[in-house]
């Protein structure tokens, strides 16, 4: 058992080292960084290179990559990306740090090319030199990273709790504001903590490399799992997370040891482990009761009044209502339509190959409207939507192939069965605050494809799920209008739900739930009528998919591909159904056209990866996106044109005078295109 | 007269699209005490704000001590002289009383932060006895005078008081303003925006009263006392066009 234990403790180690540098960049800038996971893999990559294709000696490679260029990347991103995030709403946090999880790996391919590597080595001499200890054999890499989470976890407490630049982290971690005013620059300190946060990156990645290989999409997982250490600490305490993500290590080294290694299962328990910590975490926190925040976790008050309130949160616009009285019934529908005939007839110009795709654009474009629900409209951010859209898939394949069903009926049922688990998901994570909502939510999809969407019976053998299409829309074109006909539908009655008393409601709980509270609005009840319409949504759309690019595979509905989703929608803009549609034909086009007409061009999804990402983290700039950024420009525009309104303003109509901003008028989004 | 310590033109200041000030001017001579008065919402807070480095004013200048500072960041100001305890409580509630101070000290040359922290404590002796306490844990009272010793620790040269005596009992209040008059004796120039008008007056030498983000009087404090009447109370009842009478009768809430 020693042996597993002492095992265990090496995945332990690199879990509480990554766990401590996601909480202190948390702590002391509100940011959890999605990315953490690709800096890693970015900096082992680098110390490959220079290790591996360069042939450095260890020590300098070890001392440029972790030391100089992973601290480097920190500051680096710290100046054009997260001092302007500080201040940004929940969704806007982990849509640019997720844009960033998207394009960091695929510029270490464009910076040290695509070969696919088989074993990296790590930071000890190869072969690597193996001891015994207490009669278990122990290698130099295990040793390593041992001495790695006992040297980090040593210093890190001495410097917080006995030296002044701790003292000065720890006071910011408190309230950035008063520091300030005590004299200290707070951005002076943030900029050191995402230094050592991103050092902390690159440590990890540099000794996870040789057990996880060098794979971006495995350092994120490993990451997904470290989440569970931040979730148990609730995201800000140093300490359990450390301990958590060592125990989590040993956990699945002993359930290595004891379940029996043959079962299918075995393996799905042990990847499943840090869930289950996110698991025993939600039901400890569902009993206790109470609600779980994150926001007022960060900061002082002084730091809330003086940020405006309003525009640091994914805060609701009035719902059309505020710009409608100058734009006029006309001018606010007229762009939707005329986008709607325009997409709508392309179709019916281009051929072949190009209306199949047109087919699968309106696919995701109902996909994508499930999160106008559910975070546009009930300002949840919900990273599970791919795994409802799966669910909706799998089990329209399941019962129109395998049971015979009409296959629009089987599609009916999969929203359903999709609408059934976002209606527990909702009830669920109710009392969660915004991060950890979708930290569960995430956790979700990862459960269930790993556990569920693996099945055999889903799996088929690697070949994969087919779905016939209804027999009256076999061809690619009237299939893509069968589609484009779902779109409009759900489109249209999402415009009417933003009117009904659950979207009002929605909209009032979003600016404030103790608001909507004491107005006798059950959150719940609306948040989880939501969440399952959303789930819905999203089932119908998964089937839609099954049907457009049957036969599919389960694992093309993985959890982060669905994150990579939600970042290309939240740039053009989360609260729009026109939005959606953008983002649908966004998301299949670009990468199409190239591949047909550059076919040659081989670094071509890697600089597209790259331009979505960088796509997302324009959100943190446009938080309403893309869309509503360009039509509130053309307006002014139009509006330029306009002689200006006679008498100038008063000041006391101009703005309310406020002492405090907190009570501040929320600001006015202008744009809500329907 | 001396040049003012503290010079405000025309400072505009806005949260996002609302507007708090709208042209405030005033100044303050060295050594004196200028008490800033008006209704909740008036924009006493965001003035102090602006003042010390918070939020950036939309125009106008600030200067201080003869230097423009209407650009400069808080912790630059802090270290010209001018500390500002915001409304509510200016400490760092999750760090120890002792920690708090060091906080405060952390521009002095090192070898003088002991000495600093000592007179701090000598000053407030309370402090003293909780030491390793976390400040949050302090009384509303101890929770003051911690600001009031962090604020004063490093001599500075100009105090702005932010509703100092929000929430406390009157024999505290009382010590507070003791505190504020003991720095005031050692030459600290002081702004006090205050609840407690009459308190606030007798110790200031002048007075600005905003109203709805504007200076609406200002002047010797001596000659306050109508005008904070009129002003004063009666805004927090009865905004205009409301005639003045009503608005005597009716107080604060």
């Amino acid at each position: 058992m020693l042996q597993f234990v002492i095992a265990g403790l090496v995945l332990g180690g690199i879990y509480a080292i990554a766990s401590a540098g996601l909480v202190i960049t948390y702590t002391s800038s509100g940011i959890l960084n999605f990315a953490f996971g690709a800096m890693a893999f970015f900096i082992a990559r680098f110390y490959y290179y220079l290790h591996t294709q360069e042939s450095w000696s260890i020590a300098a490679a070890a001392v440029v990559s972790i030391v100089l260029a992973a601290p480097a990347m920190g500051v680096v991103l710290y100046f054009l990306l997260f001092r302007y995030l500080r201040l940004s709403a929940p969704l806007i946090k982990v849509v640019a740090t997720i844009g960033l999880l998207v394009a960091i790996p695929s510029l270490a391919t464009l910076a040290f090319g695509n070969q696919a590597i088989q074993q990296a080595p790590g930071l000890a001499p190869e072969p690597v030199a193996v001891y015994q200890f207490l009669g278990v054999p122990v290698t130099l890499d295990q040793v390593i990273v041992y001495a790695c989470v006992i040297v980090t976890v040593v210093a890190g407490a001495l410097v917080l709790r006995y030296t002044e630049v701790g003292l000065k982290v720890r006071a910011m971690v408190d309230s950035p504001a008063m520091t300030g005013l005590s004299g200290t620059n707070p951005g002076a300190i943030s900029v050191g903590v995402w230094a050592v946060s991103t050092f902390f990156a690159g440590l990890v990645g540099v000794l996870a490399a040789p057990i996880i290989g060098l794979d971006s999409g495995k350092f994120t997982v490993l990451i997904a799992a470290s989440l569970a250490a931040v979730v148990a600490a609730k995201l800000r305490n140093l300490p359990v997370a450390v301990l958590v993500g060592l125990a989590m290590g040993v956990a699945t080294s002993l359930f290595q040891r004891y379940l029996p290694p043959a079962s299918q299962w075995t393996t799905e328990i042990i990847d499943a482990v840090p869930f289950m910590v996110i698991a025993l975490f939600l039901v400890y926190s569902l009993i206790r009761g109470g609600r779980v925040g994150d926001n007022e976790g960060w900061g002082g008050v002084l730091d809330r009044a003086i940020t405006p309130q309003g525009e640091s949160r994914l805060a609701g616009s009035a719902s059309g209502t505020v710009e409608t009285a100058s734009v006029g019934v006309v001018g606010k529908y007229a762009g939707p339509l005329l986008l709607m005939v325009v997409v709508g007839a392309l179709p019916m110009i281009v051929s072949g190959y190009w209306v199949g795709l047109f087919a699968q654009a309106f696919a995701y474009a109902v996909i994508f409207l499930s999160w106008t629900i559910v975070t546009g409209e009930g300002g949840m951010l919900w990273l599970c939507q791919i795994t409802f859209a799966g669910v909706g898939a799998l089990t329209t394949a399941q019962l129109a192939s395998n049971h015979g069903w009409p296959v629009l009926a089987a599609a009916l049922v999969g929203g359903l069965v999709a609408m059934v688990m976002g209606a527990l998901v909702g009830f669920l994570s109710i009392r969660l605050g915004d991060l950890y909502v979708a930290l569960v939510t995430l956790t979700f999809g990862l459960l269930m494809e790993n556990l569920v969407f693996t099945l055999p019976t889903f799996v088929n053998q690697g070949l994969g799920l087919s779905v016939n299409r209804p027999g009256f829309a076999t061809t690619d074109l009237t299939f893509t209008y069968l589609s484009l006909l779902v779109f409009v539908v759900i489109a249209l009655f999402i415009v009417n739900f933003r009117r009904s008393t659950t979207g009002l409601a929605l909209n009032a709980a979003r600016w404030s739930e103790a608001g909507a509270r004491t107005s006798g609005i059950s959150v719940v009840q609306q948040k989880v009528i939501a969440g399952s319409l959303a789930a819905f949504i999203a089932g119908i759309g998964g089937a839609l998919i099954a049907m457009a690019q049957s036969p599919f595979q389960p694992a093309e509905f993985a959890t982060f591909q669905g994150v990579v989703w939600l970042a290309i929608f939240v740039t053009i803009g989360v609260r729009s159904n026109v939005a959606a549609l953008i983002a649908g034909v966004m998301f299949v086009f670009p990468d199409a056209l190239f591949q047909y007409y550059l076919p040659s061009w081989t670094t071509l999804p890697e600089i597209l990866s790259v331009l979505f990402g960088l796509g997302a983290i324009s959100a943190a700039k446009y938080p309403e996106g893309a869309l509503a950024e360009n039509s509130r420009r053309l307006r002014a525009l139009l509006q330029g044109f306009r002689p200006a309104r006679p008498g100038g303003e008063p000041p006391g109509d101009l703005g309310v005078p406020v002492g405090v901003a907190a009570v501040s008028p929320a600001p006015r989004i202008s744009e809500q295109v329907s | 007269m001396t040049a003012p310590i503290l010079d405000v033109v025309s400072l505009d200041v806005r949260y996002g699209q609302s507007q708090a000030l709208f042209g405030v001017s005033l100044s303050v001579a060295p050594g004196t005490v200028l008490a800033v008065l008006g209704a909740n919402g008036a924009g006493k807070s965001t003035l102090a704000r602006a003042v010390s480095g918070l939020v950036r004013p939309a125009a106008g200048t600030v200067t201080f001590d003869g230097r423009d500072i209407s650009r400069l960041p808080a912790h630059r100001v802090r270290k010209l002289g001018l500390t500002y305890i915001p409304e509510g409580r200016g400490i760092f509630p999750g760090l120890s009383v002792i920690d708090n101070l060091r906080m405060a000290v952390a521009q002095e040359r090192r070898a003088d932060r002991p000495q600093a922290i000592d007179r701090a404590i000598e000053r407030f002796p309370v402090l003293g006895d909780r030491r390793t306490q976390r400040a949050g844990s302090l009384s509303g009272g101890e929770q003051q005078m911690l600001a009031l010793a962090r604020a004063l620790a490093e001599s500075p040269k100009l105090v702005i008081a932010d509703e100092m005596s929000l929430g406390l009992a009157p024999l505290v209040t009382e010590s507070v303003f003791e505190g504020l008059e003991a720095a005031r004796q050692e030459g600290i120039t002081i702004v006090l925006s205050e609840q407690f008008v009459h308190r606030a007056l007798a110790m200031a030498d002048h007075c600005v009263i905003l109203t709805r983000g504007q200076v609406g009087w200002s002047g010797p404090a001596a000659e306050a006392g109508q005008e904070v009447i009129d002003r004063y109370l009666g805004e927090a009842e009865a905004p205009p066009p409301t005639p003045a009478p009503a608005a005597v009768t009716a107080g604060p809430p």
